[in-house]
């Protein structure tokens, strides 16, 4: 499987450039192979995350396209993306994103849950739902799985996160900062289990602006004002 | 927060605020029919003094269920509170006649108003007790 | 846990909105049950109003006429004890245009020893009457017998038991069906009957300010004129020619009670008006202002590969809960209130009221339920459409 994105650029008007536009990702093109975690580094504001919505059939961009497997995202309407995004990615976006009427486990089941897939498995063990509590107790936070996420910590908001797109096993995890809020050693569980993903066959992007990541890395990159360099 | 530390909840202090109506509005503006010119009461007065004793027993089941913090005794209160709530309603008209006319004072004002705040009452109990049986 | 049970979870992890929302939409609900509900009471009973009145004309003593409101002691029912000589139904009859005329004779016991209860006893001729009668027969099959009386449907004695007036004991032989008016909480008898209480009364030392022996003595005179003949013209003649008397056409009087309804129907309506702008507007506005806080969410949700239309509609679902809730505690405590206080409310609003029927009741809860619905979620629409379509890459970035 290939996530390959070709040529996109995405840019903006601002007022104060008058009639310019403004560039947050220049023409580029960018691919990713199965097995792979790739790592996006760059400052802040040097279009990282844009791309990775771009990647994540978040953001359409205004030139070029994206494709999975050959398949051209933004040709679908907006319910078989949804769908598709649903059952193809993982995506780890940037800062709180907990449903808060929702257990913590049940935020984690969610993503598999939305369109009553594993309701099948109901008398069986449930794989998603062991996945989630073996990612849960990795992360230390096995008893918290009954909370409601407005009593965790931030590092425990994010370490949610990434146990709900991971507990799936999607075949496209995309991370925006997965380790912002996190101490060494909650870092390197986090980056351990991406890098697991990886090597179980999964498509992996992260972005981030922590060098520890790049050890992880099968490829990574550099955004640099809208422009992509390789890193190696 | 465990249940047995709740001191008092919104269904107490609504119970008490029930509870203190139903024999204030007995005694003023939902009384039944005066007594005749010559002193003589019709039989609509005894149904509300009934009604009146069973209002004031309310009451004090109301402030025991706001003032003792045990549990089973708030369920208790409540599993008592609900046939005596249900027995007021029945007692005037039903149990107690009223007086012939329709449109005098004790069918006009005291019957609906015993009825609507035993419902009320009643009503509260049960969801107070479905309350504490979830816990 | 389901995609589909979201709404409901996220009600109830708020409960301090849900609750708002709900009490609103229950204001809204309850006002316009209880609002309609009265109306349609009012409505029914001037109907039965309109029913029970065969007459044309009513002529009563004219002394009668000056003292008290006519509407009143006629059309509610609210009988006087007045008198005015037999013969004049034979004057009356001879009247040009008058097809049918037929006496009727008032007389109110007392609320004292001798009586078991104050009540007006309304006589009237089981040969003649086109007025009481055809009401009576609906619910009572055979003739009124002597000392035998017909109960309204608000005076509380059973059938087969007794009614004491002036020491005189009357069986009670039937019930009358509810009319919504004053006329349930009179008792009917035969105009002898009537005569023989007066009597007794008499024997008992009560002055009933006769004019005459009771047995020549009339209250009122209800006249129905011919096909094609002028009820004015009736009217006018008998006040002309026939002495001491007033003939009142029946028709101006219910014009009174209509315009009276009338006016009820509109402070209602402006009333059902307001309330649901009101509430329309406080459900938007509160909308609104979730719209921001819950954008967030809305994001992650599409993030997680919910569609635009799935969070539009559980946007929906939520708005359908709350309504529905709403609606049927207001129905719920309308029926508490207007239900058991119906004649309080018709004791102020004076004016006839009948509850409609079930099914009537029933329709109009649905109604209500529906309007409350569609309130609910049509003030919901602007934000169910923002929410459904949240600029998700922008929402994630504002951190």
């Amino acid at each position: 499987m290939e996530l390959c994105a070709q040529q996109i650029a995405k840019w903006y008007h601002r007022r104060s450039d008058g009639a310019n536009r403004f560039f947050a990702v220049k023409e580029m093109s960018f691919s990713a192979c199965s097995g792979t975690l790739t790592v996006l580094t760059g400052r802040s504001g040097s279009g990282k995350t844009t791309l990775l919505h771009m990647l994540g059939t978040l953001l359409r961009p205004d030139q070029g396209k994206v494709l999975l497997d050959g398949r051209d995202l933004y040709s679908m309407d907006d319910r078989e993306l949804s769908r598709f995004r649903n059952s193809r990615y993982g995506i780890i976006p940037q800062g709180y994103t907990a449903v808060r009427s929702l257990t913590v486990l049940e935020n984690i089941l969610l993503p598999v849950k939305m369109y009553g897939r594993g309701k099948d498995v109901l008398s069986g063990p449930d794989p998603a739902k062991q996945e989630a509590q073996r990612l849960l107790l990795r992360f230390g936070m096995a008893d918290l799985s009954d909370e409601y996420p407005d009593r965790l910590s931030g590092g425990e908001q994010r370490r949610l996160a990434v146990a709900r797109a991971l507990a799936g096993k999607p075949p496209v995890i995309l991370a925006d900062e997965p380790t912002g809020d996190l101490d060494d050693e909650n870092t390197a569980c986090v980056m351990e289990e991406l890098r697991k993903a990886a090597d179980e066959g999964a498509i992996v992007v992260v972005v981030t602006h922590e060098n520890d990541a790049l050890s992880y890395a099968d490829y990574s990159w550099r955004m640099n004002a809208g422009y992509l360099a390789a890193e190696n | 927060m465990r249940h047995s530390e709740k001191r008092a909840g919104a269904t107490d202090f609504l119970l008490l605020l029930l509870t203190i109506l139903f024999p204030a509005g007995l005694l003023s503006v939902f009384k039944g029919c005066p007594a005749g010119e010559d002193g003589s009461w019709m039989s609509c007065h005894w149904a509300e003094m009934a009604v009146l004793g069973i209002s004031c027993v309310l009451l004090i089941c109301a402030l025991i269920h706001l003032f003792v913090p045990d549990p089973g005794v708030k369920t208790g209160i409540d599993a008592a509170v609900i046939p005596m709530a249900a027995l007021s309603i029945f007692l005037p008209k039903n149990l107690i006649r009223l007086c012939m006319m329709a449109d005098m004072r004790c069918h006009v004002y005291m019957r609906p108003f015993t009825a609507v705040l035993s419902a009320l009452i009643l009503c509260m109990a049960f969801v107070d007790l479905l309350l504490y049986k979830r816990k | 846990m389901d995609f589909r049970k979201l709404p409901i979870r996220n009600l109830v992890r708020r409960p301090g909105r849900t609750a708002t929302l709900v009490l609103l939409v229950l204001l809204l609900s309850f006002t316009m049950f209880g609002g309609a509900l009265t109306l349609l009471s009012i409505r029914g009973g001037t109907k039965s109003l309109e029913g029970r009145l065969g007459a044309d004309v009513i002529v009563v003593p004219s002394e009668m006429a000056s003292k008290v409101n006519l509407d009143n002691v006629l059309l509610m029912g609210t009988t006087g004890s007045y008198y005015m000589k037999a013969d004049i139904l034979d004057q009356i009859r001879a009247v040009e245009g008058v097809e049918k005329a037929s006496a009727q004779l008032f007389m109110a016991s007392l609320r004292a020893s001798c009586c078991s209860v104050a009540v007006q006893v309304i006589g009237f001729d089981p040969e003649e009457d086109f007025t009481v009668q055809p009401w009576i027969t609906r619910s009572f099959k055979r003739g009124l017998g002597d000392m035998e009386v017909l109960v309204g449907s608000r005076v509380s004695t059973e059938v087969g038991g007794n009614i004491r007036i002036y020491e005189k004991d009357c069986r009670v032989a039937g019930r009358l069906e509810s009319t919504g008016t004053q006329m349930d909480t009179a008792v009917y008898a035969t105009i002898d009957t009537v005569r023989t209480l007066i009597k007794a009364a008499e024997d008992l030392g009560h002055d009933l300010k006769l004019p005459g022996d009771p047995s020549e003595l009339v209250s009122a005179v209800y006249v129905k004129v011919s096909d094609g003949a002028s009820a004015d013209n009736a009217a006018g003649y008998i006040n002309g020619h026939i002495r001491r008397t007033e003939a009142i056409r029946t028709k101006n009087m219910l014009t009174d009670v209509s315009d009276s309804m009338a006016g009820v129907s509109f402070v209602m309506t402006i009333l059902i008006a307001a309330v649901w702008l009101l509430v329309f507007f406080l459900i938007l506005i509160a909308f609104l202002m979730i719209l921001r806080e819950r954008k967030k969410e809305f994001a992650s949700l599409r993030v997680l590969g919910a569609s635009s239309g799935m969070l539009s509609s559980m946007v929906f679902r939520e708005t359908a809960i709350i309504s529905f809730t709403g609606g049927l505690a207001g129905i719920a405590l309308a029926c508490l209130i207007v239900f058991p206080f119906s004649a309080l409310i018709e004791k102020m609003l004076d004016l006839p009221f009948l509850r409609p029927a079930a099914g009537t009741i029933a329709g109009l809860a649905v109604g209500t339920l529906v309007m409350c619905m569609i309130t609910g979620i049509i003030a919901s629409a602007w934000s169910a459409y923002k929410l459904g379509h949240v600029d998700v890459s922008m929402i994630l970035r504002e951190e």
